[in-house]
């Protein structure tokens, strides 16, 4: 009967104990998603920053070791917003602008594009895409990576941390450090934003989906 | 159905197309540098081993454990991107600062004029004894100081603004200068009568052991030795002189008030001869000093027959020729490199000619500093423009590099204009004062040519070039459309 494997918390517990394994294997666990989170947070325009805030966001993590304890946000909750706090700080000081206020008084409703934008696109298969849907996949990847820069901030690091990440719309509130609906309209209005401009720009492929 | 399709699962903030794109971006298998991961992993290890409790068994063992767990979070706090960013800058700075360390700041210096103290000894040398060397641009407030020198010797020092180092060498004499006026006016306070024109060769003497002495007191600094040198080979002209000197001292102060001539005049006649070696230095070659040359050859007729020193005077005489001496020394260093002309009864004619020829076009520039706005430039298309920065630093490269090598031409007569048209082969600039042509600066092969109508600074002068500085000249001068 294979061992389970030990939880985050109980990784990070172990670790805060004296157990350096114990943070390798949450290293391994996060490292990768981490870095893309912060890569794409940070956009293309620094990007040359990335290395830096996802080492000072893992030594946040051991000087915090002793100090950590779970309340109620996971490990990935809080390694994510302790990334997302380091990457903030960092475009404030390039003299990006971060904030989103205007963004969210836009009206009532983000607008949606109309249906036929998808109508031609290949189902989201869940086994790897073959041939001309790997293509597919693979440009609308590029794309979507264009159109991230264009998402202001906070609605990029919505959008990344529930599509990317898979955390839930709490978690996304917690590490954004934002209110449930708050969180719940910046994701509405970076989805609306990205499929405006992912369907305007990519030609229906024939024999899409139905 | 709807007629807006949605895909399945995609409630309205979960878009699985956005999600299957998100996982064939390019960066999907983005993941942190090997170096930074050990980074991370290493400070993790030590932070870990730091936090565990140590045994209380031996305590030795901890040591061992948690030193190289020191080093290794030292080196992973260094190998953080900013950490180590700021090494490198600290470590370029200091390498660069090592490189720095004692190298002369040449290029902080201000610009020296051009004049070579050791090359103008070298030709002073080269000259027969009885001739005088001559220096230009010291006022006669030189003069002054030599008068101040043997009474008072509180007076402030005046020295050449474009001969920094003389500075140095201006304050020596003083000391002794003062000791032996006290000891002069300690002998007699009778006023010195005018050396004798007829005992040049006794002065002369006199000046020469007096040179003799300078120079070895003035061996101690090495910025002296030039002016030392040629303090000594010049010391036969000040005493060859005197009566040029006097004509010099009573006839080349600023040209403020004759009041101020007279007083000069008694006071060199009250001191001799021996000041000769500073009114030399006053033959101002400045454009309006200058204006006051022609009255020194009245002067200097006028001085010719003053009366004969006696013969009791010479330790006095002696003295202050010294300090002229030293004067002089000071003034040949700063002037340009210029033979000695030979001394004769009309010598105070011969430095009048020959003083502004040996910087004309220094004299120019200063006239052209000093009235701005009256002078201007003659325009190809017959216009005029005004002068500006530009063609003064031309006109001072080209008298830096024509390095005092400036000779009067021979008098071309009333064909002064005609000769202000430029040739085909020739490069050059007219001068306007005051709407009238005044000057004309022109390079052709190998020579430049100054021809002046300024009043008191009339004449031709011209200067070798080698060609490469004609060449170079030529093609810097500052046109006009």
């Amino acid at each position: 009967m294979a061992t389970p494997e030990p939880t985050d918390d109980a990784l990070m517990t172990a670790y805060a104990n004296g157990d350096a394994a114990a943070f390798e294997k949450l290293y391994a666990r996060h490292q990768a998603a981490l870095y893309r989170f912060v890569r794409r947070l940070l956009g293309t325009a620094m990007s040359a920053q990335t290395d830096e805030v996802f080492q000072d966001t893992w030594l946040r993590v051991v000087h915090s070791r002793e100090r950590w304890a779970p309340q109620g946000a996971t490990f990935r909750t809080w390694l994510f917003t302790l990334a997302h706090h380091r990457a903030i700080d960092l475009l404030r000081r390039s003299g990006r602008e971060v904030s989103v206020d205007a963004f969210e008084s836009e009206g009532d409703e983000p607008w949606q594009p109309e249906a036929a934008a998808w109508q031609h696109w290949p189902a989201p298969a869940g086994a790897a895409p073959q041939g001309e849907e790997l293509v597919f996949w693979r440009r609308a990847g590029e794309k979507l990576l264009d159109c991230l820069e264009q998402l202001p901030v906070p609605q990029r690091s919505a959008f990344l941390l529930h599509h990317d990440d898979g955390l839930a719309l709490d978690e996304v509130a917690r590490a954004l450090e934002v209110g449930f609906e708050t969180a719940k309209t910046r994701l509405r209005y970076a989805m609306s934003k990205l499929r405006t401009c992912m369907g305007a720009y990519l030609e229906p492929i024939r024999g899409g989906a139905q | 159905m709807t007629d807006e399709r949605r895909p399945p699962n995609d409630d309205s903030e979960h878009d699985a197309w956005l999600r299957e794109a998100l996982r064939h971006a390019p960066d999907s298998s983005a993941a942190p540098p090997l170096a930074v991961s050990d980074a991370i992993l290493s400070q993790a290890r030590a932070a870990a081993t730091a936090s565990m409790p140590r045994p209380t068994t031996s305590r030795r063992a901890p040591t061992r454990a948690t030193a190289p767990s020191a080093v290794a979070a030292w080196w992973a706090w260094l190998a953080r991107p900013p950490v180590a960013a700021a090494f490198a800058s600290v470590m370029v700075a200091t390498l660069v600062g090592l490189m720095w360390w004692d190298r002369p700041m040449d290029e902080a210096l201000p610009y020296a004029a051009p004049s070579a103290p050791a090359p103008a000894a070298g030709r002073i040398e080269a000259t027969p004894a009885p001739a005088a060397a001559r220096s230009q641009t010291p006022p006669i407030a030189d003069a002054a100081r030599v008068d101040a020198a043997s009474a008072d010797s509180t007076r402030p020092v005046v020295t050449p603004p474009a001969a920094p180092a003389k500075l140095a060498r201006s304050p020596a004499p003083e000391p002794r200068v003062k000791e032996r006026s006290e000891a002069r006016a300690a002998k007699s306070d009778a006023p010195l009568p005018f050396p004798s024109a007829d005992k040049p060769a006794e002065v002369r003497a006199e000046a020469e052991r007096n040179a003799t002495d300078e120079l070895k007191k003035q061996t101690a600094p090495p910025a002296t030795m030039a002016p030392a040198t040629s303090a000594m080979t010049a010391a036969p002209a000040p005493a060859a002189a005197p009566l040029a000197g006097r004509a010099r001292l009573a006839a080349s102060p600023p040209p403020t008030s004759t009041r101020d001539v007279q007083e000069k005049a008694q006071d060199a006649a009250a001191q001799g001869g021996a000041a000769t070696g500073a009114v030399a230095k006053s033959a101002v070659a400045e454009g309006p000093a200058g204006n006051a040359r022609p009255s020194a050859r009245p002067a200097a007729g006028q001085q010719s027959t003053a009366p004969p020193a006696p013969e009791a005077k010479d330790e006095p005489t002696r003295q202050l020729a010294a300090a002229g001496v030293a004067r002089k020394a000071e003034a040949n260093a700063f002037a340009s490199a210029q033979p000695p002309v030979v001394r004769s009864e009309n010598a105070a004619a011969d430095r009048r000619e020959a003083a502004p020829a040996e910087r004309p076009l220094a004299n120019l520039l200063a006239a052209l500093s000093g009235d701005g706005v009256r002078w201007t430039r003659a325009t190809p298309s017959g216009g005029n423009a005004p002068v500006d920065e530009a063609l003064l630093r031309w006109l001072a490269e080209l008298d830096a590099t024509a390095a005092g090598g400036w000779r009067p031409l021979a008098d071309r007569g009333s064909t002064l204009d005609a000769a202000l048209a430029f040739g085909a082969d020739a490069t050059g600039v007219r001068l306007l004062f005051d709407g009238r042509v005044t000057a004309l600066v022109r390079i052709d092969a190998g020579v430049a040519t100054l021809e002046s109508r300024r009043a008191g600074a009339q004449g031709s002068w011209q200067a070798p070039l080698n060609a490469a500085a004609a060449t170079r000249l030529r093609a810097s001068l500052p046109r006009l459309p």
